[in-house]
């Protein structure tokens, strides 16, 4: 697997340095093509091999012949999906000319290799890390503990909350013909827990150790569930993938010579606004299927990383004029705290419609789910017990509620500006171990591990 | 082009593209201060710009523009070049 790492890096170094040097602006641009075609067709192969295989059974199937390819299995270095995207952006920066190509190629392989961030990201730019990452640092003791104590956050997240709710969300998702009604609208409730709990827990712990070595990596996360739009969870839930996006697909395609000239052909049959709202939303789709194919090389990524919350955004785009003139018309408070928890409850929900598909073993098992929920009704396994013959007994319901209210609170805090760790800091140094011993001592009680478990993988490594 | 000038073409392209003719640009106006400004409509901003204008504006720097002052110093430079 080292091999494609390497051959990434020094693709992307040697485009760059090619890039850098080449003052001809077609050869300039034949150059970036090639580069970005090598450094992704490199992801694509390894990744979407399968995909590619399926479709191709498929549409041979509807024809009469059936699996005329086999597939088989390539192993993929960890973390290709995010340093691909580090790279991409690194040689188009340099096309851009935000700054020098870089010389050294082991300066490459850090940027895209940096431990912690390797497996499930942060996706760094190049410009962000690349003084951090060649500059000297410095031991700060303030710096170890506060890093130290967001390591336990994220392990508190990701051993107490994830991992407790990780079998029993497993269970109804992989029988959801035995288990219906509200078992799957409780794990589908628990899955938005443990995705996020499990995603933001390895943001925590990677965050802090990079802060442990002085290295500030870009947050991706910022207390999504307080999102009144989708548009705005979509700039606080894996932020640097959404920016990655917007950069380097979203802005180039909106900007190019052939949208320009489609707009102003729009423009003469539907008018400026319509020929705008045309447009935009071809650009959103597309954006869209790519962030969905990034996802992984299966049609359920497509639809629920990429079409459903992208065909969300559109709506959201198209009938926002229409939803702000029946406010007026209702003379509704946009301001007041009820219509805002609204707006974060109905996002929130919105959010569900496609993670049901995330966690779901396919596409045809999330439709059987969905279905399930509105068709089933038996709420009283919520009350006779049988939700606590799962793998998760009623104590370890009691420690998620807890843990999520915990979680809830502290990102109240944050939200309104008010950071916890900052709060610690300006303690006593005494004060400063106990909440972090104590802190240690909660993950180390109630999470879940020791011997006979087995621990669950991060959810976005597999990405 | 004086900076003036710029204002002037550059509060009209503003009106046209936010379609909303109360607006007037200065060297501190930012997306912050214009309700519909968002990541679509500053690509559509800079595309109206780059015709009005007649000039090329960079990625690397349609992304890094803080405000609007700066997009008038690329203006007057550009323009200048042309």
């Amino acid at each position: 697997m080292l091999p494609y790492l390497v051959a990434g890096v020094i693709v992307s170094w040697g485009g760059g340095i090619l890039i850098a040097n080449q003052e001809d602006d077609k050869k300039r641009k034949l150059l970036i093509v090639i580069v970005v075609i090598l450094v992704f067709g490199e992801l694509a192969f390894l990744k979407y091999g399968r995909m590619a295989v399926e479709t191709i059974n498929i549409i041979s199937s509807i024809f009469g012949r059936n699996d005329i390819i086999e597939y088989v299995v390539l192993l993929a270095p960890i973390g290709i999906s995010y340093y691909t995207l580090s790279l991409i952006g690194y040689v188009l920066e340099v096309y851009w000319g935000s700054y020098e190509a870089e010389k050294n190629p082991l300066k490459i392989l850090l940027f895209a290799t940096f431990f912690p961030q390797l497996t499930s990201g942060p996706v760094t730019r190049y410009e962000e890390v690349c003084v951090q990452l060649y500059g000297q640092r410095s031991f700060d003791y303030r710096r170890i503990l506060s890093g130290v104590q967001r390591i336990l956050w994220g392990l508190f997240k990701k051993l107490v909350i994830a991992d407790r709710v990780a079998p029993w969300v497993a269970t109804v998702y992989n029988d959801p013909v035995t288990y219906t009604g509200f078992y799957v609208a409780v794990a589908v409730v628990l899955f938005s827990v443990q995705l996020y709990t499990d995603f933001s827990g390895c943001m925590d712990i990677i965050l802090g150790v990079s802060e442990m070595f002085d290295i500030k990596l870009p947050e991706n996360f910022d207390t999504p569930f307080f999102s009144q739009t989708m548009a705005e969870f979509w700039r606080r839930w894996h932020i640097t993938m959404g920016l990655w996006f917007k950069d380097y697909l979203l802005y180039p395609i909106q900007k190019s010579f052939f949208m320009r000239k489609m707009t102003k052909k729009l423009k003469k049959v539907f008018g400026k606004n319509a020929s705008k709202l045309i447009s935009q939303s071809l650009t959103m789709l597309v954006v869209w299927i790519a962030i969905g194919i990034w996802h992984g090389g299966e049609y359920k990524f497509i639809l629920c990383s990429g079409l459903i919350p992208g065909f969300y955004l559109i709506m959201g785009h198209i009938f926002e004029p229409l939803f702000s003139k029946l406010n007026e018309l209702f003379h509704i408070n946009t301001e007041a705290i009820s219509w805002r928890v609204f707006r974060m409850i109905r996002t929130y929900f919105l959010c569900l419609t496609f993670w049901v598909f995330l966690k779901a073993n396919n596409i045809k098992h999330g439709i059987i789910m969905i279905k399930s929920m509105l068709s089933d009704f038996n709420p009283w396994i919520l009350f006779d017990g049988e939700i606590y013959e799962l793998g998760m007994t009623w104590k370890d319901f009691n420690i998620i509620y807890i843990g999520v209210l915990l979680i809830f609170l502290v990102g109240l805090f944050h939200y309104n500006g008010i950071k916890i760790r900052d709060k610690i800091s300006k303690q006593n140094i005494c004060a400063q171990w106990i909440i972090t011993i104590l802190a240690l001592f909660s993950v180390v009680i109630f999470g879940i591990y020791g011997p006979g478990y087995d621990a669950v993988d991060f959810i976005y490594q597999a990405f | 082009m004086t900076r003036e000038e710029v204002y002037k073409k550059l509060d009209e392209v503003f009106q046209d593209v936010f379609d909303d003719e109360t607006i007037h640009v200065d060297d501190s106006t930012t997306a912050e201060d214009i309700e519909d400004w968002d990541s679509f409509e500053h690509i559509n901003l800079i595309n109206a710009v780059e015709e009005a204008f007649g000039i090329k504006i960079k990625m690397n720097e349609v992304k890094k523009l803080e405000n609007v002052g700066q997009m008038v110093n690329i203006i007057i430079e550009r323009a200048v070049e042309c």
